[in-house]
């Protein structure tokens, strides 16, 4: 289900970002209008769905950043008295929560039966507290992952963007092939700005892995792995960038360039799948890791169906922004090729005329 | 203070969005002056 899910998205984003009418064509309005929309749902879904965990979810928390530190629990009401309620959270594990703390008012909504998520810490007595509520009867939520926390969020932004800087690169070597076979400067302008967008997801993911790192493990570069690739992936597009500006003749650079992207292809699949899988890091999916990476592990514990549902929007919307950038680079690239091709025929059409030189100074 | 540490979420959430809104108003100009460019009128 998983697979059907996330790979249906990104296959679906992927033919839609070549219909209708290719890279080259203007996209029609219902389409900008989809990738407007699917991002727009996107971000507002990731920050809006809340966290429900469960006590033993919180009590790792706790084990993790010690006795102060609070989490969101989602609990049924069981039983509810003065200043405490019983609650049961979806393990059916019950528990005592003091809400002496929390208004009047919200005391008095959780009756029997209420569904709550509780910002909840250590009491002293060894039970918990409820410092305020989260949402009362949520109809979505989202799992506590105790290593990650709220911190998870960032993941709908980064892992797409990550995986469009490779899916870039394979388009990319796609159409450089088409030149190479064919000539048509066309396809090396496709190439050429599938790869410089392509670069910008990767700055993408790397910012938004750094940030989210730096939360996590406590420093913006750590030098595990996968951070290690993605330098290196950013130095190899970096590489092409300066390649492609320090050649002037634009036959001549549509070809080395377009070598270029076949040739890094391999190294760079290297990079981004294989190399980050065969080392130990802090990324899942590392060598001794539990999970070849959550998304792509078919043990669908790694993903619950909400988030499998979010990863699927977060492919298909970064895939559609991904295609709509390419298409006006594409479009923008081909105009100034037939400015440059109109003035060359222009000049070719004026009879030649000797340079007039004044005289300075008599 | 509170506030933003309370609703931080909501905080990101709404950074986020503006963020999007930028780059979405921003594609659109560059669309807009593409299709002026190529002489098309829009679908």
């Amino acid at each position: 289900m998983k697979y059907l899910v996330v790979g249906g998205a990104l296959v679906g984003g992927i033919l839609l970002g070549f219909r209708p009418g290719g890279l080259s064509y203007p996209k029609p309005r219902w389409w900008r209008w989809l990738a407007m929309l699917s991002l727009a749902l996107l971000v507002f879904l990731s920050f809006w769905i809340p966290t429900g965990g469960t006590f033993g979810g919180a009590e790792m928390v706790i084990i993790g950043r010690g006795h102060e530190a609070a989490s969101p629990v989602l609990v049924e009401v069981i039983e509810a008295n003065e200043g405490r309620i019983t609650g049961q959270d979806e393990n059916e594990q019950k528990a005592t929560i003091d809400i002496s703390s929390l208004p009047e008012a919200t005391r008095s909504e959780l009756t029997p039966g209420t569904s709550v998520i509780l910002q909840l810490s250590k009491s002293e007595n060894g039970g918990y507290a409820a410092l305020r509520v989260i949402r009362m009867n949520p109809s979505i939520t989202l799992p506590l992952l105790p290593a990650l926390e709220e911190r998870a969020r960032n993941l709908y932004f980064h892992v797409p963007s990550a995986w469009l800087a490779q899916l870039a690169w394979f388009i990319a070597f796609a159409y450089a092939i088409l030149f190479l076979r064919k000539g048509r400067l066309e396809d090396d302008i496709k190439a050429s700005s599938t790869a410089a967008v392509g670069a910008l997801f990767c700055v993408l993911a790397t910012v938004t892995g750094s940030i989210w790192a730096k939360f996590n493990w406590g420093s913006f570069w750590n030098w595990d792995p996968r951070q290690v690739s993605i330098f290196i992936v950013l130095a190899i597009y970096g590489a092409w960038f300066a390649l492609r500006s320090a050649i002037s003749s634009s036959e001549q650079r549509a070809r080395v360039s377009s070598i270029y992207l076949v040739l890094l292809a391999l190294p760079v699949t290297f990079f981004i799948f294989v190399y980050p899988r065969i080392t130990a890091g802090l990324h899942p999916g590392a060598e001794g890791s539990p999970t070849v990476g959550p998304v792509i592990d078919p043990n669908e514990i790694w993903l619950n169906p909400t988030k499998q549902a979010l990863f699927a929007l977060g492919f298909f919307a970064f895939s559609l922004l991904f295609f709509w950038m390419v298409n006006l680079s594409v479009r923008s690239r081909m105009i100034d090729r037939k400015r440059v091709a109109s003035s060359e025929h222009r000049k070719e059409a004026m009879p030649h005329k000797a340079p007039e030189i004044e005289a300075i100074g008599g | 203070m509170d506030f933003f540490v309370e609703n931080s979420i909501y905080v990101t959430l709404v950074i986020a969005g503006m963020i999007l809104l930028g780059l979405l108003v921003y594609l659109n100009r560059i669309e807009a002056r593409l299709r002026k460019l190529e002489g098309e009128k829009d679908q």
